[in-house]
Order: structure tokens, then sequence, then C-alpha cells
């Protein structure tokens, strides 16, 4: 019975302190804070399994962990209010290429962040190349090229070469 | 900024306005967009707002850990006891986590020092050492009952080492041969 109460107590602490500790987290996983995930993973383990390493306290963990899974996303497809609680929204950080500075303080985002998105999904350069920038629930930043970029990825410019003789 | 007031470059009314302007973009920062998503910036803030809360929650547990209320600091250390027996102990323990108890005799002019622990404590605990070890060890209906040997004129300080094995406020009641019985009390967090 107790490793159920456990389970679940688990759960909704690692929900809450994922939730407070802000999307940025989520989706800009560095090198630290993969170590740093790891060692949350470790310290929760080991109170939830306590000093029984038995088959059955490890099933009954497994099992209650992923039907508290299972019944959370089954509320969530039917109810928008409980998934936007659960799971968060996505905010618009670059609204026609203008910056939403107040907002990028409050997620804690700062425009290299964008400008790595917008690379890496993009290849884009500059800022003004980028006509949404959409923090998503998920903490990850997706990026609207605007048309001039698309133009420009389109046709790439010609670099003057040098005319062999 | 004042600098620029002071020269007369901007006048009080336009320092006025930007006031003005920033809060006006604040408000337009802060509106509802459904252009390339839908937004529900209403629910945005308040989670902005349950998330700064929620550090200075995680901020004050951190400093609450460093007293000792979670155990094994400064707010955790306890002494329990007048002259003939005094017992240090953590105030504050957790489940499964190794303890100490700190038993003092004063010299009581006996070859042998009895120290009495109450049902509670051998029902709560899972002893791991005794130093020095009792010579003599029994349990009956008043809990456990320790004989160490001690020289005559000396005090005697006997260290247990022991397990929580339950979470929630223990009472346990400790008795030498003198003296009136004392009380511990120990919170033990799951």
């Amino acid at each position: 019975m107790d490793s159920v109460i456990k389970a679940c107590i688990v759960y909704a602490f690692l929900w809450a302190i994922i939730r407070i500790s802000g999307r940025r987290t989520l989706g800009e996983m560095t090198a630290f804070d993969f170590v740093l995930f790891l060692i949350i993973g470790g310290a929760t383990q080991r109170a939830i399994t306590g000093q029984d390493y038995s088959l059955t306290n490890a099933f009954l963990l497994v099992i209650t962990l992923i039907v508290i899974d299972i019944g959370l996303s089954l509320i969530e497809r039917d109810s928008p209010l409980i998934r936007r609680v659960l799971k968060g929204t996505p905010t618009i950080l670059v609204d026609n290429g203008h910056l939403l500075v107040t907002r990028m303080r409050l997620t804690r985002i700062t425009t290299d962040d964008i400008l790595v998105a917008a690379r890496k999904m993009h290849g884009l350069e500059r800022m003004d190349q980028i006509k949404f920038a959409i923090l998503e629930a998920s903490g990850d930043i997706t990026i609207v090229p605007g048309v001039q970029a698309e133009v420009e990825a389109v046709a790439p410019q010609r670099l003057p070469t040098e005319r062999v003789m | 900024m004042p600098t620029l007031v002071r020269e007369g470059l901007i006048t009080v009314s336009a320092v006025r306005n930007k006031g003005f302007n920033a809060a006006l973009r604040l408000m337009h920062e802060l509106e509802n967009r459904c252009h390339p998503v839908e937004e529900h910036m209403r629910f945005q803030r308040r989670t902005w707002t349950i998330e700064r809360l929620g550090w200075i929650v995680l901020a004050t547990a951190v400093l609450v850990a460093l007293s000792g209320v979670f155990g094994f600091g400064p707010l955790s250390k306890a002494t329990s006891g007048e002259d003939a027996l005094t017992i240090k102990y953590e105030r504050f323990q957790r489940i499964t986590s190794l303890v100490q108890f700190s038993v003092h005799f004063a010299p009581a002019g006996l070859q042998e020092q009895h120290l009495q622990l109450s049902e509670q404590f051998a029902k709560s605990y899972e002893i791991t050492d005794i130093e020095p070890r009792p010579v003599y060890t029994s349990a009956g209906e008043q809990g456990l009952q320790l004989t160490f040997t001690s020289k005559v004129s000396e005090p005697l300080t006997v260290i247990i080492w022991a397990h929580p094995r339950s979470y929630g406020t223990v009472h346990i009641e400790a008795r030498a041969d003198a003296g009136a019985p004392i009380q511990l009390t120990v919170f033990v967090y799951p």
C-alpha cells in the first residue's frame, strides 16, 4: 500500500517542482541540467524504493506511475483547463518581428536563446528575419521566419568569386 | 535619465509621458494574442505569479533546512534530564536515517548502571550499536533494560546508534537507577 502512496506523492512533488522551476529548465537542457536531473532521479528513487528491493515493490511503483500518467492524459484530453494547469500554455515572444521584452523577462528567455533556436531550426542569422518566436508549453522555442528570410533561403545571395583566367 | 532632466532636455511631463508609454507597452505585451498560437495570458500571468511564490517557498525551505528544523542542525539538538541522567539527542529525525542518543550517567558509587528505555523506544527504533556494549540486556513490559559496568567514581557516557522505524511523534521515557524518569519527545519525518 505504501509504495502506491509514495509513488503518488513523489509524482505530485516532482510535477510541482518542475512547474515552479519554469519551462526554461525543460527546453534549454544543458549538460549541467542533465546532471541535475540525474541527481534528482537518484534522490527520489531511493526515497520511494526505501529498503524494499523486491520485484513486487518495483512493479507496483512502475505500474502506479504509469497509471497516474495515463489517468492524467485522459483527464487532459477532455479538459482544456486541466491541460493548461498541468502542461502550461504557449507564449509568443516575438510578434510580427517585435520583441516582447516584458514577456521575455518573465519567462527568463534572452534574445540569444531565440537566436539559437532560429539558427537551429531555419538557419536564420538576424533578429529581423524572425516573424514569430513562441515559447511552447514543452519549453522549446519555435520560430516562424519572416517572408524576407524565406526569400533569402530560397535564393541565397551569390558571393562574388574570383574568375579563373 | 536624471541628468537629462537636469539639463532640461526632457521635461517632467515628457518623463511622465514615458511612464505612461511604458505602462501602455506593458498592457500591450500582456494582451492575449491568437496568431500563430492561441494564448491564455490571464492564466499565464497567474502561472508566473505562482512560479515566483514557489521560488520564495523553495528558498525558505532551504533556509529552514539549514536551521535544522528538518533534522541534523542547530535547532534539532536537544538535551533532556538533570544531574543523575542526561540524554543528548536530535529533536527532529528522519525515518531510516541513523541518529545518536548520547546518555550520560553521573557517578553513582555503584559498579553497575542501569538504563531503562520505555517500550515506545523499542517499538520505534532499530538499534544498530551501543557503545560501550551493555553487559546485560533484557526486554519486558517496562521496555528495554540495559546494564552497564562502570568505575565507581567516574561518570559514564553511553552512545546509542539507532534508526527510526516509523514516522510521527515519539515519546520516550528513560530512567536510571537514581532519579526521576526523563522524557524525550522526538519528531520523525517520513
